[in-house]
């Protein structure tokens, strides 16, 4: 008879459900002793396919969950960069794949897979501490 | 104030992934994590599977699915090692339901682990489970276009498969499209066409496991290896 193993957390119905926690999580761990957390930078690769409405509906439902906040979600989702490999032209797109304007269909897409949390915003603390493993911020490239 | 971060939002799920990893390699046990749609033929393929492999190798199967334990009635046929997974509302696996799943199932005596992961073609992707290799599943009857319209799983497999190939002859599906979409999003990746339902191609998917599993047993487990002679890309015939 098989096991079986049953998850009654978190209603993760939608990936973006699941990664809202995932955010409030990693975003806690980072708060100064004292501190409160008001806002949340993220910045999500188009390979996530996250949608920004329902990622901030993710987040409001998270917040009423769990009585947190108000702590604001600004999440920026990063375009594709495509490559003609007919002319080798390139440009920013927020579909995976297109037409060059040369006309070829030729077209490579490179996006990341990125999901990071960039940076939070918190209440002022006498004695800030600042906590980063790099210095990377979100950018489009 | 400002806080710099800098973190993957996965990173708790990833630590666990790499806690699942490190104790499959510790026990030897190759271990795939197979995607695709609803209905693409995941559990059909792995059906078909168990028993060519079972005489030889120790399999175990983690399932996914919402509800229900259908699926793993339909493996525990050919094997004790098996673990349903109900996520309830939950659209892709994580880490730690694998995590939970290896404890109800005796890892250290297994040679092979499957991980059918739950019905969808996006959210599964992102999830690092502990899995040596992605698989990546369609299906014709899914339509010609999922290639193209789903690139992260495209991307992220070592290799893709097309199942269900005896319906090509009733269906409107442009073979040479879907194969053209793949070889644009991932040049590289190996596609193979078979029928787990027929047992079409199902050699070829079998030499790929035992050419992966001989690969990760010299110690390459993280990278998927050199195309077996017999194992050509479909694509390109």
């Amino acid at each position: 008879m098989p096991s079986v193993v049953s998850d009654k957390t978190w209603n993760t119905a939608m990936h973006e459900m699941s990664i809202a926690p995932a955010i409030l999580d990693l975003a806690r761990r980072h708060v100064p002793k004292g501190a409160a957390l008001r806002t949340v930078r993220v910045c999500a690769g188009p390979l996530r396919a996250i949608d920004q409405q329902s990622m901030q509906w993710a987040w409001q439902a998270l917040m009423e969950e769990q009585s947190a906040g108000p702590i604001t979600l600004e999440l920026t989702i990063l375009p594709w960069n495509l490559r003609c490999t007919t002319c080798g032209a390139e440009w920013e797109s927020v579909d995976a794949i297109g037409r060059c304007s040369c006309g070829s269909t030729e077209v490579l897409p490179t996006g990341s897979d990125r999901l990071q949390l960039v940076s939070i915003e918190v209440d002022d603390v006498e004695t800030p501490m600042s906590l980063h493993e790099g210095s990377s911020p979100c950018r489009s490239r | 104030m400002q806080v710099q971060v800098v973190q993957n939002v996965l990173k708790l799920n990833d630590e666990m992934a790499a806690l699942n990893r490190n104790r499959l390699r510790q026990a030897g046990v190759f271990t795939i994590d197979l995607l695709g749609a609803p209905g693409c033929g995941k559990t059909a393929l792995i059906e078909a599977t168990l028993p060519r492999l079972v005489p030889r190798l120790r399999v175990g199967v983690i399932v996914g699915d919402l509800t229900t334990q259908r699926d793993a009635d339909r493996m525990a046929r050919f094997t004790d090692n098996v673990v349903q997974v109900n996520t309830g509302t939950g659209c892709h696996l994580e880490a730690h339901h694998v995590m939970e799943a290896m404890a109800r199932i005796d890892v250290g005596s297994l040679d092979m682990l499957f991980i059918e992961n739950v019905g969808n073609l996006i959210c599964p992707v992102g999830f690092d489970l502990g899995q040596h290799v992605k698989v990546g599943m369609f299906c014709t009857t899914g339509g010609d276009d999922k290639a193209a319209k789903h690139p992260y799983i495209v991307k992220e497999c070592s290799l893709l498969l097309l199942n269900k190939t005896d319906l090509l002859p009733h269906l409107p599906f442009n073979l040479q499209l879907f194969r053209d979409d793949i070889s644009r999003l991932n040049p590289t990746v190996q596609l193979l066409e078979l029928s787990a339902f027929t047992g079409a191609g199902i050699e070829l998917w079998l030499a790929w496991l035992e050419q992966q599993r001989a690969t990760y047993q010299h110690g390459l487990a993280s990278k998927p290896c050199e195309e077996h002679p017999s194992v050509k890309l479909c694509n390109k015939e």
